[in-house]
C-alpha cells in the first residue's frame, strides 16, 4: 500500500455521517441522530446548521446511489 | 478557442444520439470517465472512440470514484490508485479531473459526493489526495465543483477550498455550470453572489448538462439536482456566456449527458444542444 495520508478522527466522523444519512430520511430523524453521535465537534455543529431539504437531499442520495458491495467496480 | 466536445457515455443510445455529430467533424474534444470501465470492460466503437481523440490530443480523463475527501484510506483507494497509475499510459490525455467531496465511508463504497465544511483538517486531507493524483498523472490536474451543497455558506466557500486544495499542486479547476445552477437555485442566489469571487483564472474546463427537479419532506419548492438526464436549461447557456470572457486559461468545454437517459424523441434536442454550445463559445 502507498503510505497516504489518514485522518482517524474525520474517517470516523464520516462513516457515521453516511451510516446516519443512509437510515434517516426527516431532518427530525436526521438531526437527532447527528446530535447523539459521536461526530467530531466543528462537523456536527456544521451539519446542525445545514438547510434541512439540503440535508433530506444528502440522505436520499445516500440511500438511492450508496452501494455496500465491498467490490463494487473500482481497484477491484 | 476553446474546444467544445462530448463526455463519452457507454450506451448505445448515447452513440446513436451523436454519432451525426461525430460524423459531421462537428466534436472536438471527448471525455472518457475511464473509471467507470474499469469493473466491465469497454465496447469497440468507445474504445476506438477514445484512440482516436487520443491520438489527435483531444482526451480529457475524469475520474468518478477516487472519493478525494475521504479520510480513511483503505485497498479500495489503493486500487483505485494503481489502476489510475496504469491508465495514464494507456492513452494520451490533455489533462485529468476528479470530483470534489468524499463519496467512499466505512460499509458505503460508493455514495454520491459529500461535501465536508473547510477546516483545517479538510484542507490537509484534500491537498494531501490531491497531490497523490497530480504526482501520478503526467499532465495537469483539475477538480470538479460539487452541486451539493448543504447550506448557502457550504455554497458560497466551495470555490475557496477548491482553490486552496489545488493550488499547492498546480492545479486546475472544473467548472460545472449545471452544479453552479442548482446552487442557484436552491440557495436563491444570483450568478454575481455565487461566481464574483471565483478563481477563473483556475478554470481549464467547464461542463454544461441538465438536471432535475425533487421534492424533499421538508421544502416546498422541488430541489435542483445534478442528475444529467434532461436537456441543459436556458439558464446553464446563461451561465456560460457570463463565465467565458471570465477564463482566460480555458481549454475545453463538454456537454453531458448520461447515456441510459437518452431516448430516441430526445436525440435531435441533444445535438441541438451541441450546436447551441459550440455557438456560445465561437462568439464568447
Amino acid at each position: 500500500m502507498d503510505k497516504a495520508y489518514i485522518d482517524k478522527t474525520l474517517a470516523a466522523s464520516q462513516r457515521e455521517m453516511v451510516e446516519i444519512f443512509s437510515k434517516c430520511t426527516t431532518t427530525d430523524e436526521i438531526r437527532h441522530h447527528i446530535e447523539h453521535s459521536a461526530i467530531q465537534p466543528e462537523l456536527k455543529s456544521w451539519l446542525l446548521s445545514c438547510n434541512p431539504e439540503m440535508l433530506e437531499t444528502a440522505a436520499s442520495l445516500v440511500t438511492k446511489w450508496g452501494s455496500t458491495d465491498s467490490a463494487d467496480g473500482v481497484g477491484q | 478557442m476553446p474546444h467544445v466536445g462530448l463526455s463519452l457515455m457507454p450506451e448505445t443510445q448515447f452513440l446513436q444520439a451523436s454519432m451525426p455529430l461525430f460524423e459531421a467533424g462537428d466534436v472536438g474534444a471527448v471525455e472518457w470517465s475511464f473509471d467507470t470501465g474499469w469493473k466491465n470492460g469497454v465496447s469497440e466503437w468507445l474504445t476506438s472512440l477514445i484512440g482516436t481523440y487520443s491520438e489527435a490530443g483531444r482526451l480529457t480523463g475524469h475520474g468518478v470514484h477516487f472519493s478525494l475527501l475521504s479520510a480513511d484510506w483503505t485497498q479500495r483507494q489503493q486500487g483505485w490508485l494503481e489502476k489510475f497509475k496504469e491508465e495514464v499510459t494507456r492513452h494520451q490525455y490533455l489533462h485529468h479531473t476528479e470530483h470534489f467531496g468524499f463519496m467512499t465511508a466505512g460499509d458505503f463504497h460508493r455514495s454520491a459526493p459529500l461535501p465536508v465544511p473547510l477546516l483545517e483538517s479538510t484542507l490537509k486531507l484534500g491537498r494531501e489526495r490531491f497531490a497523490q493524483l497530480a504526482a501520478v498523472a503526467p499532465c495537469p490536474m483539475g477538480l470538479e465543483n460539487l452541486a451539493l451543497a448543504l447550506s448557502v455558506d457550504d455554497a458560497l466557500e466551495q470555490h475557496d477550498f477548491l482553490e486552496k486544495i489545488v493550488s499547492p499542486s498546480n492545479g486546475f479547476l472544473l467548472l460545472d455550470l449545471h452544479n453552479i445552477y442548482c446552487q442557484l437555485c436552491n440557495f436563491n442566489l444570483s450568478p454575481a453572489e455565487l461566481l464574483d469571487n471565483y478563481p477563473f483564472h483556475l478554470v481549464r474546463e467547464i461542463h454544461v448538462s441538465g438536471g432535475s427537479w425533487e421534492p424533499t419532506a421538508s421544502s416546498k419548492e422541488p430541489i435542483r439536482r445534478d442528475t444529467h438526464d434532461e436537456d441543459v436549461p436556458a439558464e446553464v447557456f446563461s451561465l456560460l456566456d457570463y463565465v467565458l470572457p471570465r477564463c482566460p486559461n480555458l481549454e475545453v468545454v463538454f456537454l453531458e449527458r448520461l447515456g441510459n437517459t437518452l431516448h430516441e424523441h430526445q436525440f435531435v434536442s441533444f445535438r441541438k444542444d451541441f450546436h447551441t454550445l459550440k455557438s456560445i463559445v465561437a462568439n464568447g
